[in-house]
């Protein structure tokens, strides 16, 4: 491979190779990175916004996930690894996790939800938040590891409310799993999360509640 | 042929409107309370719409050309609106229903501005913008209910607009105003201004204080009508898309007096297009509060099997959200028809 060739070594360097998934402002590619399989995240141009507004954003919001990635990588959160980030060109660069949904296996696999606590917690413990925090955002690997993805909505917040909205979102999904077992697994969840976090859970925990009882979408929200 | 009474009066808007069953709305009568300077005074208000009630009512039946008897039944708006406004719709309406023997429907006023575009459009299930001077709400239905995906977290963006107006000086209402001044300003260039969409909710106090003070700065107003605009604007299409994405619903649909903005609808029609999905912006005469939307409700809720209200339970309630009535019983398949007093915009203004 010649770096520095122009446009055919860029190419060379970071190769899409199909699309997988389109979200709201991004799309998902799987790619191929000095040889190894990546997922590639990029947030697409809005035509109904102002052509500046629209690049500031998709630059800032791109970096923002970025640095939030690295984070928690360096925290020893299990998540994707960062690999390259380019603001100017609205590309995010990530290892590609191999496994299943959270969604598809929790239903097997109950004692997983403990490891899945856990690594919520040293995720709040790092400073971060994840704020779409549902049973789709999280992946378990045959060696049986939780990597928690997709940060396109969190954000650098220590605050009670941040996280009590993540343990909700976590909860309401696994309710919309299924609704029978969801007590248990979230209590399974919350154990690891207290495991780690320590006392200080309870409160994020009667946060949540809290939250739940105004009444608003977070309810709704998680219902995928 | 049957015939249902809609009254309205949650705000500055005191409407009574007739609609036949075949979803021709026959009469749309309103008197609007126009405040002599600054705000809205409640009392003011109120007694701006006591005293032209009768008026008002006589004026919906006669131009609908039905007599009281032919009423079958009678819905009212009891929220959400200003508390002394609502009790004048709100006692006016149990003493007709006591009278003539209307049976009485209460009316969830954000519900009717949500089922009077949806009814419009044709649409069966769609995702509503709702945007008004006192509200931003992105709405889908949801086991029997609508159910906010997003919202505004301060300020409303009618208030966003009319507040900045004020500021610089311009007369009430300040959104048309802004929006021809903003699309004079559109080629001046973007002003960098607070852009905050959390999660699916947006909010707009930062932005607010940032546009005043770029006026306040010697900054040409045309521009920062434009970037305010667009800035705002953004946010709630992009609220709209992440909960269009969420929810998977086939089509979207504005709702409430800022729905009467084209930028707005422009941005809201490319966030439909780009997902594949319909867009209807509701007629301005729509958009804005009415007696139509309440009776056009009142009508769905009898012909859902919704028994009518025991007048004497019917309460005006100020702070009445859309997710605290139940909606099981959406019509589908009536679309109604505004006739000549709101003609449907053609495709280069609603792209409907």
């Amino acid at each position: 491979m010649e770096i520095g060739a122009g446009n055919e070594a860029e190419i060379e360097f970071l190769k899409e190779i199909k699309p997988v998934a389109k979200g709201a402002e991004a799309e998902l590619w799987l790619g191929e990175l000095l040889g190894t399989q990546v997922v590639i995240k990029k947030r697409v141009k809005k035509s109904y916004r102002d052509p500046a507004l629209d690049a500031k954003l998709r630059a800032t919001r791109t970096l923002e996930e970025g640095r939030l990635l690295a984070k928690a990588y360096l925290e020893g959160v299990s998540v994707p690894a960062p690999l390259f980030i380019d603001p100017q060109g609205f590309l995010l660069v990530e290892e590609m996790v191999s496994g299943s949904l959270l969604r598809d296996v929790v239903n097997g696999l109950p004692p997983i939800m403990r490891l899945v606590g856990e690594e919520v917690a040293k995720m709040h413990l790092a400073g971060l938040v994840h704020g779409d925090l549902t049973t789709s955002n999280v992946i378990i690997t045959g060696e049986a590891k939780a990597f928690i993805i997709d940060f396109g909505l969190g954000s650098f917040s220590p605050e009670l409310e941040d996280r009590g909205v993540d343990l909700l979102l976590m909860r309401k999904s696994l309710e919309a799993n299924l609704p029978s077992a969801s007590g248990g697994l979230f209590s399974r969840f919350f154990e690891g999360y207290r495991g780690v976090m320590g006392p200080g859970a309870d409160e994020v925990l009667e946060r949540s509640a809290e939250i739940e009882r105004r009444g608003r979408y977070y309810a709704e929200r998680a219902i995928d | 042929m049957r015939y249902w009474l809609g009254i309205e009066s949650t705000a500055h808007t005191f409407g009574v409107a007739v609609i036949g069953e075949d979803g021709k709305i026959l009469s749309d009568e309103r008197d609007v309370y126009v405040p002599p300077s600054g705000g809205l005074q409640p009392r003011e208000v109120a007694r701006h719409h006591t005293d032209v009630a009768p008026g008002v009512i006589k004026a919906a039946l006669m131009k609908a050309g039905i007599s009281a008897s032919k009423v079958r039944a009678l819905g009212v708006s009891y929220g959400p609106g200003l508390g002394p406004c609502l009790r004048v719709g709100v006692a006016i309406s149990r003493a007709l229903s006591a009278y003539y023997g209307w049976g009485l429907f209460p009316v969830n006023h954000t519900v009717g501005h949500v089922e009077i575009s949806r009814l419009l459009s044709g649409f069966s299930d769609p995702l509503a913008v709702y945007v008004s001077g006192g509200n931003t709400n992105i709405v889908a239905w949801k086991d029997g209910r609508y159910r906010v995906f997003g919202e505004t977290l301060d300020i409303a963006v009618g208030n966003l607009l009319d507040s900045f107006a004020r500021e610089v000086g311009l007369q009430h209402p300040g959104g048309p105003k802004i929006e021809k001044l903003a699309r004079e300003g559109s080629s001046m260039g973007l002003i960098d201004l607070p852009y905050s969409v959390k999660g699916q909710d947006v909010s707009f106090s930062g932005l607010l204080t940032a546009a005043v003070k770029a006026f306040k700065s010697g900054e040409k107003l045309e521009r920062v009508a434009y970037s305010l605009q667009e800035t705002a604007f953004a946010m709630i299409a992009e609220a709209a898309e992440r909960a269009l994405v969420h929810t998977g619903k086939d089509s979207v649909i504005s709702a409430g007096g800022v729905a009467a903005n084209k930028r707005l609808n422009e941005m809201l029609s490319y966030v439909a297009e780009d997902h594949g999905v319909p867009f209807f912006a509701t007629p301005i005469r729509m958009a804005g509060d009415n007696g139509a939307m309440i009776a056009a409700v009142a009508m769905e809720m009898d012909m859902g099997g919704v028994r009518p209200s025991d007048p004497e339970s019917v309460l005006a309630t100020p702070k009445l959200r859309i997710n605290d009535t139940d909606v099981n019983w959406r019509v589908v398949g009536l679309k109604v028809d505004a006739g000549v007093q709101a003609p449907r915009r053609g495709p280069e203004e609603g792209r409907g």
